[in-house]
């Protein structure tokens, strides 16, 4: 009998090539299940002030979920963070997969590395046995190549390898990682960390079962299976079945929020393209999932006649190589950096936040997401909190779902003091979502598992009394954590804005002429620093606040 | 008429169909339509007929229209104002209960 989570965190420090395993106890798991909550943690308690991202010195975590590993849909999710190359700020980024519940059968809830490797090397994990090898073989080539490489050396096809690209190598400033060549930590540039640490690779095989380190394991299991029977006969989730996130092209153009030319426009002329009919027909071979993940949301394609090993494109990809798409080294920087080296009114043209290019969803259409966006930590996000529509109106699937926390069904262009609150009630769900390591794609609003069945999986895991609302709580704290980071690093209020353009109307499409009121913004954004117990002329978490969370000694 | 069911909509399709043509004998208001196809109206946050966006509660459709309906994940933020531009046709009040004439909704292939 457990808890859901090992216990265990392995340290690596690259300079010495040293390793060696800490152990936490229960008591700590409580205030930092998992996922973003550790990543924060480790990262304000043992990075120094100021250390430049690409130094040694930065401290990469990579943290799965307290459920990351369990056997139900969407339980996949693991947390890298560090401080970001991109951004400056508290860096992280999720992704699924199959890596994350692999170190957590390997006996690990995180991994913490410092340093620098004199010469590339990965890190080779089979449950207890830790080695650092040596990765000159394999850099400077193609991840598929990367993959099959160290998976032969092994002699074992089923390890799971989480690896950088030539980008990382290359210390781009927004790198990515990837695992099994298909799943993408692929913001903040974490990948540049890795790759200023000369590591190439953490391959993982670990024999344990989650099942074994759970609390209940019956309950548990039989909530397992209710959720997997019930993919199919969600609406929401089936629909992520059949089409994967290529599927939202076709309505955010039509709502006149499809990220156009730089998003000068809300609506593209050659959508049938980039749509999902055209998807199906043109590239999609197979739909694929995530461990253990009934929604099946990754799609398989075809190149040149092939089947692709490395995954086929999501929304995001088609939208900015597509429809938002309109210009070598200096993009390596970032569009902020770019536009600084350019300068005059290049700045304009950067559309970013904290130095993070905007995702490919216009807020002028769902202004939560433009909160997100200006406050998010890691800046612009579009998974810091619920989108607006899916919430409006009070007879759908989706707010009936996600009433149980305590939110109104608010238009979707509303700013008020109770779209803050709103905002400020499921970017403490969705944060709690990173602690846990569950999809985005996995519960309510945005699909299927239902908010008591989320309270039930931390219950049955643990064995804690917990509510709905010290989920939010969770998730709440691990926000904080990431802020006072933020705060130490010397972000301010000033830093929480948006790119001019978002004040400015839409060209065309279904919200042509419509903008963001800016002092409306503003006024709702100083609603939301109060809720969340944050001074609004800083952005900085009270004392008081930090308190209340658990974690004063967070207080810079 | 060509409709399309957009996002998760097309669950509700008994064939789990995005994209029906449906012969309509006269024009019909979309709302009833969506409610004889049951497709749950709160589900539904973008309405367009030939590409311009419609109140769902006030547009009419008839046979030469192309209707496309979203649900609101992503998007969904309709502009009132924007309603009046539905079709072509004029509204009528039918003399009884509008008929979908030949294939019926849950057959159309």
């Amino acid at each position: 009998m457990g808890y859901g989570f090992t216990g265990k965190i392995l340290r690596v420090d690259l300079t010495y090539q040293s390793t060696r395993v800490e152990t936490f106890d229960e008591a700590f798991y409580r205030l930092y299940a998992g996922g973003k909550a550790l990543a924060g943690y480790f990262l304000l308690r043992e990075l120094t002030p100021h250390t430049e991202p690409l130094d040694p010195e930065n401290l990469l975590v990579l943290a799965t979920g307290l459920l990351t590993g369990a056997p139900f849909s969407t339980a996949t999710r693991f947390t890298a963070a560090a401080r970001s190359p991109l951004t400056r700020a508290y860096g992280e980024s999720e992704a699924a997969g199959y890596w994350g519940p692999e170190l957590k059968m390997a006996g690990y809830d995180a991994i913490v590395i410092t340093g620098r490797a004199a010469q590339p090397v990965y890190l080779w994990i089979h449950d207890d046995k830790v080695e650092i090898r040596d990765a000159r073989h394999v850099w400077g080539r193609d991840p598929l190549e990367v993959q099959e490489t160290i998976r032969a050396a092994h002699g074992d096809k089923l390890i799971r390898v989480l690896q950088i690209g030539i980008g990382g190598e290359n210390l781009v400033r927004f790198a990515a990682l990837t695992n099994e060549l298909r799943h993408f930590n692929g913001r903040n540039g974490i990948g540049a960390v890795m790759g200023s640490k000369n590591l190439k690779a953490i391959a993982v095989r670990g024999s344990g079962r989650y099942t074994d380190l759970v609390h209940a394991p019956k309950p548990f299991a039989d909530l397992g299976r209710a959720l997997a029977k019930r993919v199919k006969e969600h609406p929401q989730s089936w629909d992520l079945q059949n089409k994967g996130t290529p599927g939202l092209v076709d309505g955010l153009n039509a709502a006149g929020i499809l990220p156009t030319r730089n998003f000068h426009q809300g609506a593209f002329d050659d959508v049938d393209k980039v749509r999902w009919a055209a998807y199906e027909k043109e590239l999609l071979t197979a739909r694929r999932s995530c461990y253990a993940c009934a929604v099946r949301c990754k799609r398989e394609v075809r190149l040149n006649d092939q089947v692709s090993e490395y995954g086929g494109p999501e929304y995001e990809t088609l939208d900015s190589l597509g429809p938002n798409c309109g210009i070598g080294d200096l993009l390596a920087e970032g569009t902020r950096r770019a536009a600084e080296v350019i300068g005059g009114d290049a700045r304009y043209f950067a559309m970013q936040v904290k130095g993070q290019e905007l995702p490919m969803h216009d807020p002028r259409g769902k202004v939560g997401v433009g909160l997100g966006y200006a406050i998010s930590e890691i800046g612009a996000d579009h998974l810091t909190s619920v989108h607006d529509p899916m919430i409006a109106n009070p007879e759908s699937a989706g707010f009936k779902g996600a009433a149980a926390l305590g939110i109104e069904a608010i238009p979707p262009r509303e700013l008020s003091d109770r779209k803050a609150r709103n905002y400020y009630i499921l970017e403490n769900w969705n944060s709690a979502e990173k602690v846990l390591g569950l999809c985005f794609f996995g519960p309510t609003p945005r699909s299927f598992i239902q908010v008591d069945e989320v309270v039930s999986m931390v219950r049955a895991a643990t064995g804690w009394d917990v509510t709905a609302q010290d989920i939010l709580r969770i998730g709440e704290r691990a926000t904080n954590l990431a802020r006072a980071f933020n705060v130490r690093e010397g972000f301010t209020r000033t830093d929480d804005t948006l790119p001019e353009r978002l004040f400015q109307p839409l060209e065309n499409g279904a919200l042509a002429g419509v903008a963001i009121p800016k002092a409306e913004f503003e006024q709702t954004l100083t609603a939301l620093y109060r809720l969340k117990g944050w001074n609004p002329e800083t952005g900085a978490p009270t004392r008081e606040q930090l308190r209340e969370l658990g974690v004063e000694w967070a207080v810079e | 008429m060509h409709l399309h069911l957009g996002g998760h909509l097309a669950w509700y399709d008994v064939q789990k169909r995005a994209r029906l043509e449906i012969r309509l004998a006269e024009p019909i208001g979309l709302l009833a339509l969506v409610q004889q196809l049951g497709v749950p109206p709160e589900e539904i946050a973008i309405a367009a007929v030939n590409g311009a966006a419609v109140a769902l509660g006030e547009a009419r459709v008839c046979d030469d229209d192309r209707v496309e309906l979203f649900p609101p994940v992503g998007g969904g933020s309709q502009v009132s104002g924007r309603r009046s531009q539905v079709s072509s046709h004029k509204p009528q009040v039918p003399s009884r209960k509008p008929q979908i004439a030949s294939r019926s909704l849950r057959q159309a292939a």
